[in-house]
């Protein structure tokens, strides 16, 4: 159990350093995507051009909002910084109903809460756009990292429906930084 | 490989295993119920999600629906046999009695669709064995701590290694998740098969808790039932019931206790008092007719049969 | 006239007695006899209407353990007079077939009008004694629901089987929708507000057969 303890504590350790509160009309978080500080959120947390951001040692930025698409419900966001630690994506095919999954955000104030569950479902016949797990998810947890076994980023919570949480997967967040970068 | 990743990869291997024997059962309107295989053509699921007594499908997967006949219900403990031709649909692999242990990682397993879907969590209390609210025994209390959702009833309680320790459901209890363990499932799955239903003790009176003079409660006979074996043993309107064979009654909770199905055309004896005076009277406990279908226009309730 | 008998263990009581009673034109002292006897002989062959059983700490009990059922008519009603507190004995008294019990400190008025309502064929009890006598019917729920329409009745005893608000209406004949208005009926009158509760307050209330 100890064994257990302890490597749930590092990756919760990990992820919070790739974890960013953003302020905007009330609290969400956010995703380092690059060391230079480029940050992917939901679209729906990001209100203003100029958020600011709060990074897990309690620096706070000023953001520059530089895409945002609420069709996908994805934002980007740079902010001056360098050397920043940066979300490792894992691999979104490898998902398997039952593996474990962990959420880390700022749910209803509480900073840096940490929330296990499993992957609930995954085939065809469902909107491929989401990942569905059953952590616990509250508002501050949007824009936030979902996080497999490993600690490697599948996706960024976005949405809790019936019960489950919606994460959006690493994948489509890739493709829409691409598409900023193209 | 790391202590978190290799948990993960059993949890999601026991969920590949013990999936393959749960299946969707297309017996009401909106979303299908889940089901479980529970021996080999046998299904088991949640009584409360069949909602039609015919045309009922079960499907796995994407594959083909595959009819299936309604086997028997049992509302008092909230579950359904089916019957399945053929053995395209292994049936689960059962886990140990002394798997059920409070803590315990478990997941539950449902098919509300062609897909499989799991939720993680605790087994949160076991406790002794306990009646519902329509007196169905329960050989253990068994409460989890998981999110409910679509496709819970009727599913499946695995743990770790992929082995089923019970039915989940959430028709027993508003809000709390409850399993029906192996052992439960397998005494009414059986009583289901043989007979279409589970045989309940009947005695044709209707009682109110009243105060002893001595401390205590008993049940005051307020109805008697013409023809039942109460009346025809020469119980009285009036007779306040202070115990069934070595049982005190003081609740018609504990009245229901001593009428199971096993109890069904033996004798039992029941300590009154009669106008103050303590008596006992010797009734053979009849059995009452089990509803719980869609049958139409029967219309009667409840009769006794001696 | 009442005819009143006396049976007790001391001359002194058995004689007070008969002269208190003396002092009452309605009655009239047919005998007095002496304990220990066979009070139910004396029972048996006795013309008066009362017969009035004194008994003394200590002397064993007079009364026979029940009353033979055909001769409850002819025999006289039974006052039995005996220790405070009442409540240690009267369930035994009333079970021989007493119709009163007294203490033996009852006042004359209260002895006098023991007599005249047992007479009558009243059973005549001391307030404070009646609970302890009677089966106390007050249920344990703390209120009785009010009545059900015969409707209602049958679906709750529909749904005490278990059977969903779809079931209930394919076995009644009648539409969901009627269902579930009868059920809320049956909710608002059982002061419940599941399905469980209402069975478990009907069940106590008497209102399901088991």
């Amino acid at each position: 159990m100890r064994a257990l303890d302890a490597e749930l504590a590092d990756l919760a350790a990990e992820l919070r350093r790739i974890t960013v509160t953003v302020h905007g009309q009330g609290d969400g978080s956010g995703v380092i995507w690059r060391p230079d500080g480029l940050i992917v959120t939901n679209a729906h947390v990001v209100r203003q051009k100029h958020p600011e951001v709060v990074l897990w040692d309690g620096h706070a930025l000023r953001a520059q909002l530089v895409a945002w698409d609420p069709d996908r419900d994805l934002a980007a966001l740079q902010v001056p910084a360098d050397g920043l630690p940066v979300a490792r994506p894992g691999d979104v095919t490898a998902l398997r109903v039952g593996d474990l999954v962990l959420a880390l955000g700022h749910p209803l104030g509480v900073a840096n809460a940490l929330s296990l569950g499993v992957v609930h479902i995954i085939g065809s016949g469902l909107p491929s756009h989401w990942i569905q797990a059953d952590v616990r998810l509250a508002p501050g947890n949007s824009g936030g990292p979902l996080a497999d076994a490993q600690g490697r980023v599948i996706g960024l919570n976005t949405l809790v429906a019936a019960g489950l949480a919606h994460a959006v997967p690493v994948t489509a967040v890739a493709r829409f930084f691409r598409r900023l970068a193209a | 490989m790391s202590m978190l990743s290799t948990l993960s990869r059993d949890l999601a291997d026991a969920v590949e295993h013990a999936g393959r024997s749960v299946v969707a059962i297309h017996a009401r309107r909106r979303i299908p119920s889940s089901g479980v295989l529970w021996q080999p053509g046998v299904i088991v699921t949640a009584n409360h999600t069949v909602q039609r007594d015919e045309d009922i499908v079960v499907s796995l997967g994407s594959g083909r629906p595959v009819p299936v006949t309604l086997a028997g219900r049992d509302p008092s403990t909230d579950l359904a046999v089916l019957r399945m031709e053929g053995t395209a649909v292994p049936p689960v692999e059962r886990g140990e009695a002394a798997d059920l242990q409070a803590g315990r990682l478990v997941l539950a397993l449902g098919r509300p669709g062609p897909n499989i879907t799991a939720s993680l969590g605790l087994v949160s209390t076991v406790g002794s064995e306990w009646r519902t609210w329509q007196g169905g025994k329960v050989d253990r209390f068994v409460r989890l701590d998981l999110a409910i959702y679509d496709g819970f009833s009727g599913g499946a309680l695995v743990e770790a290694s992929g082995k089923v320790l019970g039915i989940n459901t959430s028709g027993l209890s508003r809000a709390v998740a409850l399993m029906l363990p192996a052992v439960t499932v397998d005494r009414v799955t059986e009583q289901l098969l043989a007979t279409g239903r589970v045989r309940r003790g009947y005695l044709g009176i209707a009682v109110q808790p009243v105060r002893l003079p001595g401390g205590g409660l008993g049940l005051m006979i307020v109805n008697l039932e013409p023809g039942g074996t109460a009346q025809s043993a020469g119980l009285l309107l009036g007779d306040i019931i202070v115990g069934i064979d070595d049982r005190d009654v003081g609740d018609p909770m504990d009245l229901l206790a001593t009428l199971g199905p096993e109890r069904v055309g033996q004798p039992v004896v029941a300590k009154i008092l009669r106008a103050g005076e303590p008596r006992t009277v010797t009734v053979t406990v009849g059995e009452r007719t089990v509803s719980g279908g869609y049958s139409r226009g029967r219309g009667r309730n409840a009769s006794a049969r001696r | 006239m009442t005819r009143v008998a006396v049976v007790g263990h001391s001359p002194a009581i058995r004689a007070g007695l008969a002269a208190l009673l003396r002092s009452y034109p309605g009655f009239v002292v047919l005998e007095t006899a002496a304990l220990p006897g066979d009070v139910a002989a004396v029972a048996e062959s006795t013309e008066a209407d009362v017969l009035i059983v004194a008994l003394d700490t200590g002397e064993p009990w007079p009364l026979p353990a029940t009353v033979p059922p055909d001769t409850a008519d002819r025999a006289p009603g039974i006052i039995v007079l005996g220790d405070e507190p009442v409540d240690g004995w009267i369930a035994r008294a009333m079970r021989s077939g007493a119709r009163a019990a007294l203490s033996r400190t009852a006042t004359a008025e209260q002895i006098s009008s023991a007599v005249a309502a047992v007479a009558t064929g009243l059973v005549v009890l001391p307030a404070d004694s009646a609970p302890t006598m009677l089966p106390r019917a007050t249920a344990v729920v703390d209120h009785s629901p009010q009545p059900l329409t015969s409707r209602e009745t049958e679906v709750l005893a529909l749904l005490a089987e278990g059977l969903g608000n779809k079931a209930i209406a394919a076995r009644c004949g009648i539409s969901e929708h009627t269902v579930k208005t009868h059920v809320e009926a049956v909710f608002a009158k059982l002061g419940v507000s599941t399905r469980a509760e209402a069975v478990a307050r009907a069940a106590r209330a008497g209102l399901l057969m088991f």
